[in-house]
């Protein structure tokens, strides 16, 4: 790794890391995605870095961040000015809905590889990556998905992580507090459904791999009973094994055994019965057992506090979205560690009557200040492109208080990639990292404007002049 | 020092400030470390501006200041001069429209107007000190919009406060008429045609060009014929892109030198709608922005702002057209819209440059008065 203040020849040792890592890297990645040709973004400015720098990429990685001046770049590398301009990590939209709800649905099924003026609309404004989440109803609405940005690619080669997440909504739409209560009471049912299915299965396996055994223990005895008995005694087993499955079953089964003792061995052992597959059970088992987390859009403070109660009961992983009165139990959620996805602080958003009278945009501050890991989504995958005006808005929207511009960046950059378990190759301009990087160029009275976008290393979006 | 204990602070400074009117008088100098003097003119670093008398006395590095000015120091912080929204309904209570015919040339904002509204606090914290209040879109004529100081006092035009005039598909009403594209063209004809020019009523100093036309259209179709009978007429027109106007719907609209309401752009716009600010001036249009409030919130101003610098505009003319520009269109442009000396002293400042949606507003005066600080106890 180079740091600023290395004073060895680094134009060297650029090309060395260059050419190494490289090669390493083409062997290990699918041979469908063609190699992009080396990258070095000269004079830009990256957090963490005192001055102006030079950024190497290679192979869709961050290989080398080096000051100006101690780097020059080597020869058949494109060249990318910065002029001086801010080098910030792509952004992630944490938060884009796509496709109707289905319970067993993704939403990576309700997304267009080749829409190019979506996609371009989000590069445009440095949306590198994004969280497809299907359209929220009550109950599980199906499976989130991430993917990269990257125009001309196939759906496979842009998805990050395929299954992300189960989502979920509790509140919404929800005209009072009778209504509110059912939302909860179908979350949990669910849940116990859920959790009802795992014990079925797990007895299941467990009376299975008995059953397993025993057949091998008595060769003989089931060579016998094979023989002695066809038809009619098979037929009784199976009726036993519809029982339905569970510890106190199985003590008086095996109570019964042994009073019966001889005629059971006779019989031979008895094989259990498979419970029926459910797939829609089967997916909220996983967010049982912690493989999926549920991600779960929740606005009012009853609703959040439902979520809240259901998890330290069924210990699943949460995070909320939405969010507009999190604000109010931003201890609360610190304590469990549940990270939020705040919606859209936009207007038209903000003024919308079926939001919680308690809203205010600062609560991106008040949640990050007790110590929640904070993201800003867009709510929709059309209104991506307006993610980053949306997040900056919670510096500075309304009366509320707000971020500070670098708790901006935060929130569309390494937040959205530690939610999403993106965090150990995406969200910052740091070596090893993917490089999905944004150039961005002063226009102005502050005015920002991405000039150069790239993903994976390939440059994706340039600003005409 | 943090931004956030830096805007404290500010606040802090300017809640300290006197509110009674004794003090009108007493000199006041704020040192910003940047004064937007006017959008074309590089901020002045380092600069003082002094306000005096309710007017922009003096700006420049080095000034000699009158005895007994107060002096407030404001490192970090941007002066701006107050933001002009063009076309808001904030404050108007009750249905803004009166349907029963789509000719309503009497009708008056000034009668819906209620400056207790909590509108005229949020625009000015959102920098908003000139408004006009409009009428809605669903009359040809829909009346005489107002123009206020979001303190809450009217300003008395000379030839007469705006018209606002329409024409798109939110004119065709049930149950009244016109119900068609050429019905609603054809009574806006007539009416135009049949104005007595020598009267004294509201159409016939809209006739004589004393009162702007602040004409809405749905689409460039609508814009080419309000054009045309606006020429024909001799209107004084204010043009009023619909925000659903895409850039390349502009097609050769002759808009040389002509001021353009556009936006409220905000959550989704399509990208198509958000370029239609650059493509106004690409066509030598001077766009204007218009908040849309209340149904979207005043901050959408500056918002819109950004957007649309973001899809091509120019950032000078971005500022411009939040002060100078509709400041200029709606004739008070000798009173408001720069920071430059004579001008009324209406500032805004902000703990970051302007068209960064991450600065948030600190403090906003109309007339050299406190009109909103940041209260400290708005922060965490």
């Amino acid at each position: 790794m180079l740091h600023p203040g290395h004073s060895a020849p680094l134009a060297v040792l650029l090309t060395a890391t260059l050419l190494v890592p490289c090669a390493a890297q083409e062997r290990a990645e699918p041979p469908a995605k063609p190699p992009s040709p080396p990258v070095a973004i000269v004079d830009a400015r990256v957090a963490g870095h005192e001055g102006p720098v030079t950024v190497l990429v290679a192979g869709g990685k961050v290989r080398a961040i080096a000051p100006r001046g101690q780097a020059r770049a080597p020869r058949g590398v494109v060249v990318i000015e910065a002029g001086g301009g801010r080098l910030v990590p792509g952004r992630i939209d944490a938060f884009a809905s796509v496709g109707s709800p289905h319970p067993l649905g993704r939403a990576l099924d309700g997304f267009d590889p080749f829409d190019q003026r979506a996609i371009q609309g989000a590069l445009a404004s440095g949306v590198t990556a994004v969280a497809l989440n299907p359209r929220r109803s009550t109950g599980s609405c199906g499976l989130a998905t991430v993917i990269k940005l990257r125009p001309g690619a196939t759906l496979g080669e842009l998805v990050v992580v395929e299954e992300s997440a189960l989502c979920s909504s509790i509140g919404l739409g929800a005209g009072g507090p009778v209504a509110r209560a059912e939302h909860a009471v179908a979350l949990r049912k669910s849940l116990e459904e859920a959790a009802a299915y795992r014990d079925a299965w797990l007895d299941y396996e467990e009376a299975l791999e008995e059953y397993v055994a025993e057949l091998a223990k008595q060769p003989e005895g089931e060579g016998e009973a094979a023989k002695g008995g066809e038809g009619k005694p098979k037929q009784g087993k199976a009726k036993r094994g519809r029982r339905p499955p569970g510890k106190e079953g199985e003590e008086k089964a095996s109570g019964e055994a042994e009073k019966k003792g001889e005629d059971e061995a006779k019989k031979g052992p008895k094989k259990p019965a498979r419970p029926p597959v459910d797939r829609a059970k089967a997916l909220w088992q996983r967010v049982l057992d912690r493989e999926l987390p549920l991600r779960a859009e929740a606005h009012r403070v009853e609703d959040i506090a439902n979520l809240l109660k259901l998890q330290d009961e069924f210990g699943f992983r949460l995070i909320l979205e939405g969010a507009t009165s999190a604000h109010r139990l931003a201890e609360a959620l610190a304590a469990r560690e549940v990270p939020v996805i705040l919606g859209p602080l936009l207007p038209g958003v903000v003024g919308d009557a079926s939001f919680p009278p308690d809203h205010r945009p600062g609560n991106a501050a008040v949640l990050r200040a007790a110590g929640v890991t904070v993201a800003i989504g867009s709510d929709s995958w059309e209104a991506t492109p307006t993610l980053p005006f949306n997040a900056a808005l919670a510096a500075s929207a309304g009366a509320g208080a707000g971020l500070t511009p670098d708790q901006v960046d935060e929130a569309l950059t390494s937040a959205p990639a530690r939610i999403l378990g993106v965090a150990e190759r995406m969200g910052r301009v740091a070596v090893g990292f993917d490089a999905d990087l944004v150039v961005l160029a002063p226009a102005g009275l502050g005015a920002e404007r991405p000039s150069v976008v790239l993903v994976d290393g390939q440059v994706v979006y340039r600003r005409e002049p | 020092v943090t931004r956030r204990a830096l805007g404290a602070a500010t606040a802090a400074a300017l809640l300290c400030l006197p509110l009674t009117a004794g003090a009108q008088d007493q000199p006041l100098a704020l040192r910003p470390a940047r004064v937007v003097v006017s959008p074309e003119r590089a901020p002045l670093e380092g600069a003082t501006l002094l306000l005096q008398g309710g007017k922009v006395a003096a700006v420049g590095v080095d000034l000699e200041l009158p005895e007994g000015t107060r002096v407030v120091d404001l490192p970090r912080v941007w002066a701006v001069a107050g933001f002009v929204d063009a076309s808001t309904e904030a404050t108007l209570t009750g249905e803004v429209d009166e349907v029963t015919s789509a000719i309503q040339a009497d009708v008056s904002t000034r009668h819906g107007l209620d400056f207790a509204h909590r509108d005229l606090a949020a625009a000015r914290a959102a920098g908003v000190t000139t408004a006009l209040v409009v009428p809605g879109e669903r009359n040809l004529v829909g009346g005489e919009a107002t123009l206020i100081k979001t303190t809450g006092a009217i300003w008395r035009l000379g030839g007469g406060a705006p018209v606002k005039l329409a024409l798109g598909s939110e004119v065709l009403l049930e149950g009244r008429s016109p119900t068609s594209r050429v019905g609603a063209v054809d009574a806006l004809r007539r009416c135009l045609a049949g104005i007595d020019r020598q009267g004294d009523d509201v159409l016939a100093q809209l006739a004589r060009g004393e009162r702007v036309a602040l004409w809405r259209v749905g689409s460039a179709l609508d814009a080419r014929t309000a054009l045309e009978l606006g020429e024909h007429h001799g209107l004084a027109l204010l043009l009023q892109l619909a925000p659903e106007v895409e850039a390349h719907d502009l097609g050769r609209l002759p808009l040389d030198g002509r001021p353009v309401l556009v936006g409220p752009y905000g959550h989704g716009t399509p990208a198509a709608r958000l370029r239609t600010p650059a493509a106004v001036a690409s066509r030598g249009g001077r766009p204007i922005f218009a908040s849309g409030a209340p149904a979207t919130p005043p901050a959408g101003l500056r918002l819109t702002a950004c957007l649309a610098v973001h899809h091509g505009l120019d950032a000078a003319l971005a500022l411009d057209a939040l002060t100078r520009a509709p400041a200029a269109a709606l004739g008070i442009g000798e009173r408001v819209g720069t920071l430059e000396p004579g001008k009324d002293a209406d500032v805004v400042l902000l703990d970051g440059p302007p068209l960064d949606l991450r600065s948030r507003v600190v403090a906003v005066y109309v007339g050299g008065q406190p009109a909103f600080a940041r209260p400290p106890e708005e922060r965490p």
